[in-house]
């Protein structure tokens, strides 16, 4: 390696000498600068991703936290108590009617196309079996 | 949810049901608007009372926001009451074909804990009853006094949850960039929100998965259903780590093959944890260093040449001294002293020609004083000898001799010469 070197003409060895170094030098400066640049963006970018999870976050904590709030209170207010109360006896009332045992001859097919949007999209148009007679009740209701 | 929704589903087993469903789902008036409809005037108990509270709850869903509202029957397990009078309207929670739902689940949930203050929400399901799309609920226990009587669910849209990831698809204002995204992931690993990129843009989204090898039928479902929520899985490192309940940050490839910087973490809600990842790419991020290394390289290509010409033309510059000091010195061996090397610096160099021409000079001199010698030499010879054995001697013979046929000696002795 140093026979090659000491064998090469002045000229050469000194072309040699100043591009390494000076290669070596912009190379290395510039690689610090990117790395370290680099460090300082990606730390930046990581505080903002925190900063910006945090906020989803707290805000989807809150949105379930509220929910909750509202439905708890919601279940002590009147209009929940008092309709439970009232529609318990009335399906009880409809359970012990008697209601005519289901019939397929009762039921038509409606495509579901008329009722269901998305689920067509899902599964295309599929029969959907509901009562199109009135089921009769066998005492008063 | 596959493709084959059990037809079962949308029959109603139970003689309520059916009966509620004839009245308020099948032949509703409204079949697009079904909340619309105050009473069935079917002449029931059940109607009397649903006109007189559905305005009320029908306002309740609208003002919060709530798809749709259940009052159950503790006891029985039977769906008294709902806003939409969709396919869940009049059903069974405990036996009948929704049991495995998500509303019999917050159902269950609040029949265990018989406790006034209890509330619990129930992950995102796509719910049959609402033509498969996804629903979470939200349970409460309903008491009368002391006794316990009912539950009160309330069903909830993606929507609001979309809302507040995607910052109303306003990513750009919120700091998220062209690339950042937050997305939430459930315990399955499945997506609970939509993706930014799905949003912007859902057939390049598609293609982009589908080559990040999500299968065929993942694929179909997303279109169908319109969004990757609850059917797009998420792989990642960071999603496992925020569902194992690690908070941090991590850079990563992401579900779209994509290098980025995300920040993780998990979210407990209701009796269920999802995890939260925020993302942005690398190229995003590192656009200004990338342009920065870009530059450096660009300067280096001109530089290098550069370089290269100044190196050379300095070395010439450096050689030149040493050149003539080479064509001097052949001249010296060849035998002329009398050379001079131009001097045009004090450096080194300058320093190594002037001692040269010295030499040279010195050189010439010795030749010049030996030269005198020489001459000085010869007159002292030529004064003793006979020119002719003068010029033998010379000639380097050490005895002068020569021979001769017939030789006369004269011998004189003086007397008295010598004293």
């Amino acid at each position: 390696m140093f026979s090659f070197f000491k064998n090469l003409s002045f000229q050469t060895k000194l072309l040699a000498i100043v591009l390494t170094t000076s290669l070596i030098t912009l190379l290395l400066t510039g690689w610090i600068s990117y790395s370290s640049s680099k460090n300082t963006l990606s730390e930046a970018a990581y505080n903002q991703l925190t900063g910006l999870r945090n906020a989803r976050a707290q805000a989807i904590a809150d949105y379930f936290d509220t929910l909750q709030h509202q439905v708890l209170t919601s279940s002590e207010s009147g209009i929940v108590i008092n309709s439970i109360k009232e529609f318990k006896p009335a399906v009880q009332k409809l359970k012990e009617a008697q209601l005519s045992p289901p019939s397929y001859k009762n039921w038509s097919i409606i495509t579901l196309k008329s009722l269901f949007r998305i689920s067509e999209k899902l599964w295309g148009e599929i029969p959907l079996l509901l009562p199109t007679f009135p089921p009769i009740p066998s005492q008063n209701i | 949810m596959g493709g084959n929704p059990s037809l079962a589903t949308y029959f109603p087993t139970n003689p309520i049901s059916k009966y509620l469903k004839y009245f308020y789902t099948a032949n509703n008036p409204y079949p697009k608007e079904r909340e619309k409809l105050d009473n069935a005037k079917d002449g029931s108990d059940y109607s009397k009372i649903h006109e007189e509270y559905h305005a009320r709850f029908r306002r309740l869903a609208k003002v919060f926001d709530y798809y749709d509202i259940f009052l159950v029957d503790i006891d029985t397990g039977n769906v008294l009451y709902t806003v939409k009078k969709e396919v869940d309207f009049g059903a069974d929670l405990i036996s009948g074909p929704f049991s495995d739902t998500g509303l019999a689940k917050a159902f269950q949930a609040v029949r265990k804990s018989r406790d006034p203050m209890f509330v619990t929400a129930i992950d995102f399901e796509k719910y049959k009853p609402s033509y498969g799309n996804a629903a979470a609920f939200v349970a409460t226990t309903v008491f009368d006094g002391d006794k316990f009587i009912g539950a009160l669910i309330i069903q909830l849209p993606p929507d609001r949850i979309d809302q507040i990831m995607n910052a109303h698809n306003e990513w750009e204002k919120v700091g998220l960039g062209k690339t950042g995204e937050a997305i939430l992931i459930g315990p399955d690993r499945v997506m609970r929100s939509t993706p930014r990129f799905f949003i912007e843009d859902p057939e390049k989204y598609l293609q982009t998965v589908a080559q990040q090898g999500v299968s065929p039928q993942t694929i179909a479902l997303i279109k169908s259903s319109g969004s990757p929520m609850l059917d797009q899985k998420i792989n990642t490192p960071a999603a496992e780590n925020a569902l194992a309940g690690k908070t941090g940050t991590a850079p990563l490839i992401d579900y779209r093959g994509v290098p980025v910087l995300s920040s993780f973490q998990p979210i407990k809600l209701g009796d269920f944890e999802w995890g939260l990842i925020a993302k942005m790419d690398q190229a995003e991020i590192f656009k200004g260093v990338n342009d920065l290394a870009r530059r450096l390289l660009v300067m280096a290509a001109i530089l290098i040449p550069l370089i290269a010409f100044f190196s050379s033309w300095i070395a010439r510059k450096f050689l030149t001294p040493i050149r003539r000091l080479i064509a001097a010195t052949h001249q010296v061996e060849a035998g002329n002293t009398e050379v001079e090397v131009k001097v045009d610096s004090t450096d080194e160099f300058g320093q190594l020609s002037q001692s040269f021409n010295q030499m040279a000079r010195t050189l010439t001199q010795k030749e010049q004083t030996i030269q005198t010698q020489i001459g000085e030499n010869n007159r002292l010879l030529l004064n003793i000898l006979p020119p002719k054995a003068a010029e033998r001697l010379k000639n380097g013979e050490l005895e002068v001799v020569d021979s001769f046929a017939n030789v006369t000696v004269l011998f004189a002795d003086i007397e008295g010469l010598i004293p």
